[in-house]
């Protein structure tokens, strides 16, 4: 089935063309998710969060970028919310005066999926990308997992091709200083 | 450029992303400085991704917790049942608790200021309470050491 039909179906409230529409997309999506949070169950509630905006807000879409584009654009602004949103629900939980911050390390599921990545290496990269700005942590994980081009990075990010560039810059400076102090 | 400069540059020339003049500047550099050279293989040992990128895959069930929240069966997920909880309940109570424990110790500070005692301009001199048992309170009391002392055995001593 060609793009441009299953969108119709979708808007037309086909059922079965929404589970097609997961069956392709649910992977992506949810690794776009995990890449951003680092933890598996967070990543399932957003990968939850954005297939309902995406069913919710389908009829939106005008199909002038690809439709995948508009996934990871919601998947990254979700991913960004929620994110944000568990940072003050921690703080009001005051789970900092009770010593329970732990590091990404410790907590088994938190601690990035050794599945995934199957050295120590690649580990300790996920874990210094996640220690970068948000902003530039987004547009390291759409480049290095997603393969995606600065053009479409720019669209996903909503965002210039010139502050793309600039971010890339910047998080990668941060990195190289990081993995070299790291690596040794 | 300086050493510190192309350090940091290390990870954009493993990704090759850096104008052609500042590459050879630092394969130049890397000729001669073997820090470098050993962070470069640390780096793209690290960096370079073994392909193809394994991807992760989501619950089986998830496809069943999005289809019943699409249906309006609520199903949504514990980070927003919790802020849920914290607006309507946890945070009332807090302000409710800040404000009972601003006005308990407003109270408290109240009071204290209230009941203290204004400290003695004087020093506590057995003279003084003695000369009140007696009601000498209109005679002044000349405290050893003062010239009114001395004044007043001067004029003792003229009188004699």
């Amino acid at each position: 089935m060609e793009e441009s039909q299953l969108i119709e179906k979708i808007k037309g409230d086909d059922r079965t063309a929404f589970r097609t529409f997961y069956e392709i997309y649910k992977d992506m999506i949810y690794n776009v998710c995990y890449r951003m949070l680092n933890n598996k169950q967070d990543a399932e509630d957003a990968t939850q969060d954005v297939f309902v905006k995406a069913s919710r807000s389908i009829h939106k879409f005008r199909g002038d970028a690809k439709l995948s584009t508009w996934l990871y654009q919601i998947a990254v602004n979700t991913s960004l919310n929620y994110a944000r949103r568990k940072k003050i629900v921690a703080w009001l939980s005051l789970d900092f005066l009770l010593g329970k911050e732990e590091s990404l390390l410790d907590n088994p599921q938190t601690r990035p999926d050794l599945e995934l990545e199957k050295n120590e290496s690649e580990a300790l990269v996920q874990q210094v990308i996640q220690s970068l700005p948000p902003r530039q942590r987004t547009a390291v994980i759409l480049q290095r997992y997603e393969g995606l081009s600065y053009k479409e990075i720019a669209t996903v990010m909503n965002t210039s091709l010139s502050a793309v560039e600039s971010l890339l810059h910047h998080a990668k400076d941060n990195l190289t200083e990081k993995l070299t102090a790291l690596l040794k | 450029m300086k050493h510190k400069e192309i350090r940091k540059k290390l990870l954009r020339y493993i990704d090759a992303e850096l104008p052609q003049e500042e590459r050879s500047e630092i394969q130049n550099h890397l000729q001669r400085c073997e820090q470098c050279r050993k962070d470069v293989e640390r780096l793209s040992g690290a960096w370079n991704l073994s392909q193809p990128i394994k991807r992760a895959q989501p619950s089986p069930f998830l496809w069943n917790r999005i289809s019943e929240q699409l249906a309006g069966k609520t199903q949504k997920t514990p980070l927003h049942k919790l802020e849920l909880f914290i607006r309507h309940t946890a945070r009332p109570a807090l302000t409710a608790a800040v404000v009972i424990l601003g006005l308990f110790i407003g109270i408290k500070v109240g009071h204290r200021l209230m009941t203290a005692e204004l400290p003695s301009s004087q020093p506590a001199d057995a003279s003084i309470q003695l000369q009140g048992e007696f009601g000498l309170e209109n005679f002044r009391v000349l405290s050893s050491g003062s010239l009114g002392v001395e004044l007043a055995a001067f004029m003792d001593y003229e009188n004699e």
